[in-house]
């Protein structure tokens, strides 16, 4: 997994590429903390190049979503292929955070301060 | 001593070696030879300070540098060893004198090296001490997560609930010594309901076992009161909850339990970010009627004898996400010979040596395959699933249960 983060305005893209399993799920929960520490409280992940995502990636959501709400931002995302929309619809994923088609979507949504 | 064939491996990985001695200028030799050896080297004074230090960090190893006639080597070392943390730092000693060597091995040094010792000899001495460490630190770990599994076998049902007109068979095989899995299955009294429960807890491994043991015994003891014991709590009203909880419909139940178990967890548990995705379930053997909570779980399945399958898709979110989250029930009927088959998604994300996931229809073709008689299923499943992966290490637990009604 390789992750690369830009900045619109005050949101936050964290592109992520690969698998996000139990060997790479620590790592991308740094780099999201490492966010949240620097006040980026608005993110958007962009899961375009993420072609697998297990348990352990949707905890890291869950984490970075209730800490980015906890502090006044959000967590939302971005590109999804259908495998990894459908393990997020079926864990009930997509009832409790924002799924958008594109990152510029995701991004706009913060209500154009991007 | 001999130098064992590991030693040299075991050099790539760095440890680290506190180096303990009373004059500075020995001590920062000693870590410079330790430091070529590619290992990280500290020094600390003897005594008070070494002992602090050894208490602060950890240390895979200490290098005791007895060669000043002012150290007390003896009287280090006993310090060392009525410290059970300390105690299992092996200590290598420093001596040009045989008799200050001798007196330190019998206070507890593992080896020793002569005044003057060049360095193959410390690569040799290092490199066993730290090989024993590590095999003595595997072994103990072994032993925990052997004494993990067997409590975890005790979260599992001992035997499968023997129910008029309904045969249950389930099978569990954890990618690890412990599993996140878990499924169960009981018998409500008296109305002879069977609830069926299988869970999946995210991520793997030890922490996945913890709340494998506490989701299990919150959807056990919330959904089965009476038996599970927690009626007791409410004294001498016994009666009339036993009234209140039989009025109950299965399927306010089984979204009870789910509600009650979500918020638990989300409440009390929020920071840890653990959820399980469940698929519960509320049979009566003598109708084949069932109502059934699906949290965010791989959909069970309905398969009847003509090969006709039915998906139990989700009703509510994963348990443990957020808490107040609404749950629906669904439900359905098993006629003769239809079984209810739960799993998890190990089962369908299983892959071959070539990468490949075991998948639905290949799931879907081994249920066809043979009859719908609940131990047949699970076999055939297993057996499928096997020959599909080879020997490949399995990458998530498995966890199968199948209810197959046998009359009506």
């Amino acid at each position: 997994m390789q992750t690369s983060v830009d900045r619109r305005g005050d949101v936050v893209t964290v592109h992520i590429a690969g698998s996000v399993d139990g060997l790479t799920a620590e790592g991308l929960q740094q780099v999201f903390t490492g966010e949240l520490a620097a006040q980026h409280h608005n993110l958007v992940a962009d899961f375009g190049g993420v072609e697998y995502t297990s348990s352990a990636g949707l905890r890291v959501l869950l984490a970075t979503l209730k800490q980015a709400r906890s502090r006044g931002g959000d967590l939302r995302l971005a590109g999804l292929n259908p495998d990894v929309l459908k393990v997020l619809e079926l864990s009930g994923f997509t009832t409790i955070l924002s799924v958008f088609d594109t990152v510029d979507g995701a991004v706009k949504s913060f209500g154009g301060r991007g | 001593m001999t130098i064992s064939p590991g030693t040299t491996t075991s050099l790539r990985v760095p440890a680290r070696v506190l180096v303990v001695g009373d004059a500075a200028g020995d001590r920062d030799t000693l870590c410079r030879h330790v430091q070529k050896e590619g290992h990280f080297a500290y020094a600390a004074g003897p005594g008070g300070e070494a002992l602090e230090r050894l208490r602060a960090e950890r240390f895979d190893l200490v290098l005791l540098d007895v060669q000043m006639p002012g150290m007390d080597g003896p009287g280090f070392l006993e310090a060392l060893r009525h410290d059970a943390e300390l105690a299992q730092v092996p200590v290598i000693v420093v001596s040009a004198d045989m008799d200050v060597i001798a007196q330190c091995l019998e206070s507890g040094a593992h080896d020793w090296l002569p005044g003057g010792f060049g360095p193959a000899m410390l690569r040799a001495r290092l490199g066993a001490a730290l090989d024993r460490r590590r095999v003595r630190d595997a072994r103990s770990l072994r032993r925990e997560m052997d004494v993990a599994r067997n409590i975890q076998r005790d979260f599992l049902p001992e035997s499968l609930p023997v129910a008029m007109g309904v045969q249950l068979e389930a099978a569990l095989h954890p990618a690890r010594q412990v599993s996140g899995d878990f499924y169960d299955a009981f018998v409500l009294a008296p109305s002879g309901t069977i609830v069926l429960v299988v869970g999946d807890v995210c991520d793997k491994g030890v922490g996945a076992a913890l709340f494998m043991a506490l989701f299990r015994s919150l959807i056990r003891a919330s959904a089965d009161p009476v038996g599970g014991g927690a009626i007791q709590m409410i004294g001498g009203r016994r009666t009339l909850v036993r009234q209140s909880l039989e009025a109950a419909t299965p399927a306010d139940l089984l979204t009870r339990v789910a509600g009650f178990t979500n918020d638990y967890i989300a409440r009390l548990h929020g920071r840890t970010n653990m959820f399980a995705t469940v698929f519960l379930a509320a049979l009566t053997p003598n109708t084949g009627q069932f109502d059934y909570v699906n949290a965010g779980h791989e959909p069970a399945l309905v398969i009847a004898p003509d090969g006709a399958i039915r998906e139990l898709r989700p009703t509510g979110p994963a348990l443990g996400l957020l808490p107040d989250q609404g749950f629906g029930a669904g439900e359905g009927r098993l006629e003769r010979g239809h079984c209810l088959f739960a799993f998890t998604d190990g089962l369908v994300e299983a892959r071959n040596p070539a990468g490949e996931a075991f998948g639905g229809a290949r799931l879907q073709a081994a249920l066809r395959a043979n009859d719908t008689s609940a131990p047949t299923l699970v076999r055939s499943v297993i057996e499928t699933l096997h020959a599909f992966t080879g020997p490949a290490e399995p990458h998530d637990d498995v966890t199968l249960l199948a209810a197959t009604r046998t009359i009506g």
